[in-house]
């Protein structure tokens, strides 16, 4: 097993649309960090080149990241480059609509295929993100080209509209939900196959694991795996420790995170709040020993450090120690 | 409105630095006399026919053979509540713990009930994800702890109905149930607690709803996916929410060993600046819509 970086430990000082220096989170009354580790990231131009300085700078050796942040297969090369001399593998990342009616999804021809590369541009700005133009299908074999392009062996498919349809909206129920998953991630299995990249599902706040695992088992293909979140699980009342279980067959990858869960508060209301590995409930330990035991190929995994302080908190500080103490407490995992 | 502690009129409250409550229905309980002529009042108001309240409230058991006496005549059933620390050590039992829970038995019976919830008010201390000590000592705690209330029960007549009360999963006290193997023991389902111990409510449902004797019906809405990365979970009145309800219902209406009898109690708490008697009142209308079969008198 080895240790990876996902970017969504700095969301709030380097993503363009989120960080703590833009006029949007100034409007939104939050509080402001005073005391940072590390400087943000100059634009979001070099926003690839600062997250594989702060994966080399913790000594990791795989960088998550979404494709749009390249653009272009060109410039995804050239990071593919700097990132193999830089001894850092990159694990890509799409973000379709997953549970999209199969007009919303679109054309999954060849044509269809053919015509992403023309039909979509990302934007990277402070006011917005994501892929524009093209079906929801073209965004999602747009970001496995590109993946492909920068040498990502592995691209983490997950659910744009977790905030509006997840497991328990009644509309559409969570089996035509997931009907609509198995159709449009099989539609991908292809794309997938000639640019010889293994897709994974990840638990994003949206489904379960349990129901992942259903989609992969429908799917019924070898290139397509899971990517495991640590606390993902929580947020849709599932236990961390029963999903690793079972689906430590699938997982290839995971993002690796706790949580403090409070379940009795004075309004009765239960919280959940980001910790740094080690200070949470998340049964961290536990998880390694059932995915070292259970995953068909530990000694290449990659666990994807993904801490998210608050936004007021230094994240540098944040990412180090919880990188310090899986080194501490899991080292025998990380040989 | 109602809790001492809680009361939004507190100089404390204010304080808080919360949002103050501004187009309310009720007045709250006047401050200078028990409450329970006030819950009472709002019992006969709503049509409902049980009363939740913790036992500890009668200052003596003359205040609670008088309260007795005026939920008899509206008819109302009485619903004790016993707080206590399931997972006390043998010493705390011994030393505190164990006579604070008799006395709450013998209020409730004073009271009137026959069933008295049984709430662990050391949540915040003890609970699933605690270590020190971790899940399974303090459940042997707990087993220990409740089979020596059995004959104190047994003498006045008081189930006791272990809440899953955000701190313990319904799988963890049907384990507890089962070892000490009492009739005096049984279960109060809360159908929105599993939720913060991170149990499939419904799930819960099914394993604890054949000894299920009383019930507190809530709803919470689920928000996974939000902007911090950490998921929200709000009250919302019944119906509105997440919680499989009907689902839930239907599980212990058709498992219970006594469902028609069995008390059921609306529990909606809304954030203190919102109107609680307008979510109340919502909330049994769609319990009323969706099953009210199920609480038609005999």
């Amino acid at each position: 097993m080895r240790l990876g970086l996902s970017p969504a430990s700095y969301r709030w000082m380097a993503y363009p649309w989120l960080r703590t220096d833009s006029s949007t989170y100034r409007y939104s009354v939050g509080r402001l960090p005073y005391f940072e580790g590390i400087e943000a990231p100059r634009s979001a131009d070099v926003l690839p080149e600062w997250m594989m300085d702060r994966a080399r700078a913790h000594g990791l050796t795989a960088l998550y990241m979404d494709a749009g942040w390249l653009g272009t297969d060109m410039r995804a090369a050239a990071f593919g480059d700097a990132l193999r001399v830089a001894g850092i593998e990159l694990y890509g990342g799409a973000d379709p609509n997953l549970a999209a009616g199969q007009e919303e999804w679109g054309s999954i021809g060849l044509d269809a295929v053919r015509g992403a590369r023309e039909a979509l541009t990302y934007r990277l700005t402070e006011v917005g993100h994501g892929w524009t133009g093209g079906t929801e299908f073209q965004r999602a074999v747009r970001a496995i080209q590109v993946s492909a392009a920068a040498g990502a062996t592995l691209v983490n498919v997950i659910h744009r509209e977790a905030a509006k349809i997840h497991r328990f909206v009644e509309e559409p129920p969570l089996a035509r939900q997931l009907d609509a998953l198995i159709r449009n991630l099989r539609s991908l299995i292809p794309v997938a196959e000639d640019l010889g990249v293994i897709l994974t599902t990840e638990a994003h706040m949206d489904y379960r694991v349990a129901d992942l695992v259903h989609v992969m088992e429908a799917v019924a293909s070898p290139s397509l795996r899971h990517t495991f979140d640590f606390a993902n699980s929580i947020s849709v009342v599932e236990d961390p420790l029963d999903a690793a279980r079972l689906v430590a067959p699938y997982t290839v990858a995971t993002h690796i995170k706790d949580m403090r869960v409070q379940p009795t508060t004075e309004i009765g209301e239960p919280m959940f709040f980001h910790s740094p590995i080690g200070t949470g409930d998340v049964p961290i330990i536990e998880i390694l020993q059932v995915l070292q035991d259970g995953s068909p190929d530990a000694a290449r995994m990659h666990h994807c450090v993904e801490v998210i302080a608050p936004p007021e908190h230094d994240a540098e500080a944040w990412v180090a120690a919880s990188i310090a103490w899986l080194r501490l407490h899991a080292a025998r995992f990380f040989a | 409105m109602a809790y001492d502690h809680m009361r939004r009129d507190r100089d404390e409250f204010l304080y808080s630095g919360q949002r103050l409550p501004y187009l309310q229905t009720l007045e709250p309980p006047p401050t200078d006399g028990p409450v329970q002529d006030w819950l009472l009042e709002r019992v006969h108001s709503l049509g409902v026919e049980s009363l939740y309240m913790a036992s500890r409230t009668f200052t003596g058991r003359m205040a609670a053979t008088t309260f007795r006496e005026k939920a008899e005549a509206a008819g109302v059933t009485y619903i004790g509540n016993v707080g206590l620390n399931v997972a006390a050590t043998a010493e705390e039992w011994q030393t505190g713990e164990f006579a604070r829970s008799l006395n709450q038995i013998w209020r409730a019976a004073w009271g009137g009930a026959k069933v008295a919830a049984a709430v662990h008010d050391q949540a915040a201390r003890h609970n699933h994800f605690t270590k020190d000590p971790p899940v399974d000592v303090q459940l042997e705690r707990a087993i220990r702890n409740f089979r020596s209330l059995m004959p104190a029960c047994a003498e006045h007549g008081v189930v006791l109905a272990w809440e899953n009360h955000i701190d313990y999963r319904l799988a963890e006290i049907v384990h507890v149930v089962e070892a000490v193997d009492s009739p005096w023991l049984r279960i109060n389902i809360d159908t929105a607690n599993p939720i913060a111990v991170i149990e499939d409510p419904l799930d819960g449902a099914r394993l604890a709803a054949k000894y299920a004797v009383n019930m507190h019906l809530k709803d919470m809405r689920l928000q996974p996916a939000t902007g911090t990365g950490e998921p929200r979970v709000s009250w919302a009145p019944l119906g509105r929410g997440h919680v499989p309800i009907l689902e839930i219902l239907d599980v212990v209406q058709a498992e219970a060993a006594d469902p028609d009898s069995m008390p059921v109690c609306v529990e909606v708490a809304p954030p203190p600046d919102h109107d609680p008697d307008v979510w109340v009142r919502s909330s049994i209308d769609w319990l009323q819509s969706m099953r009210g079969h199920f609480f038609q008198s005999p």
